[in-house]
């Protein structure tokens, strides 16, 4: 039964997850001042994958909220590379699409 | 007499977690209450009594905790109040007990032991009086 839940919702919870990471990255890239917003995001994320039980996923959403709200925050290359690891996680939750012949 | 369904109020800013704990729950044979912010939360108080509450804790509005103890203190809400959400579980255990409110349940259960933890708190639905 959960599975079938969870199977219902991965979908949704990948294209949130995505538009989260991307909307975080490019604050990141414009120089935002925005650590609060950022944390945020990465607080849903885990929050969703959680439930879900996406552990992993949760663990490592966890763990860039944590830098970002640390006093002194985090180098921008070193949260980029985390979120990037953390998009490639997710993007690996979904099959790839198979490419159409011809 | 046939036993009605046991009611549970959700409070939280995922639109996600309300649908998917909405859809875990209701499997197990709850009626779930889902509030996106303050003001449904508001709504759905004045116009149900629910048999237990799960607040989120960390909202763009307030602290699901702060929220809680208000409507602890000033009995508006007579079920049960637990913290839901993916703090780490001391600092969870901390902030439902300044609040005064009855416990936490971890979200890094998983939905599947958070109905579990809720079966626990209330009982299985159906036995409503």
């Amino acid at each position: 039964m959960i599975e079938d839940i969870r199977a219902k919702f991965l979908p949704r919870f990948v294209a949130s997850a995505r538009e989260r990471l991307e909307r975080a990255s490019k604050l990141i890239r414009d120089g935002a001042d925005a650590a609060s917003s950022i944390a945020a995001d990465l607080h849903t994320i885990a929050g969703e994958a959680s439930i879900m039980g996406l552990h992993e996923v949760a663990s490592m959403a966890r763990e860039s909220e944590r830098a970002v709200r640390r006093v002194g925050g985090i180098d921008d290359s070193d949260l980029l590379s985390a979120l990037f690891k953390l998009w490639r996680r997710i993007d690996a939750l979904v099959p790839p699409k198979s490419a159409t012949p011809g | 007499m046939a036993s009605r369904r046991k009611q549970i109020l959700i409070v939280d800013d995922s639109a996600l977690v309300l649908d998917m704990m909405r859809a875990a729950l209701d499997a197990a044979g709850y009626d779930v209450l889902v509030a996106n912010d303050l003001t449904q939360l508001e709504e759905h108080r004045q116009r149900h009594r629910p048999d237990l509450v799960l607040m989120d804790v960390q909202m763009p509005e307030a602290f699901g905790d702060d929220v809680a103890m208000v409507l602890r203190a000033a009995r508006e809400v007579e079920a049960p109040i637990y913290l839901l959400s993916t703090l780490d579980e001391g600092e969870l255990r901390r902030r439902a007990a300044d609040a005064e409110i009855d416990g936490f349940i971890s979200k890094q259960m998983g939905a599947e032991a958070i109905v579990s933890r809720v079966r626990e708190i209330i009982g299985a639905s159906g036995e409503r009086g």
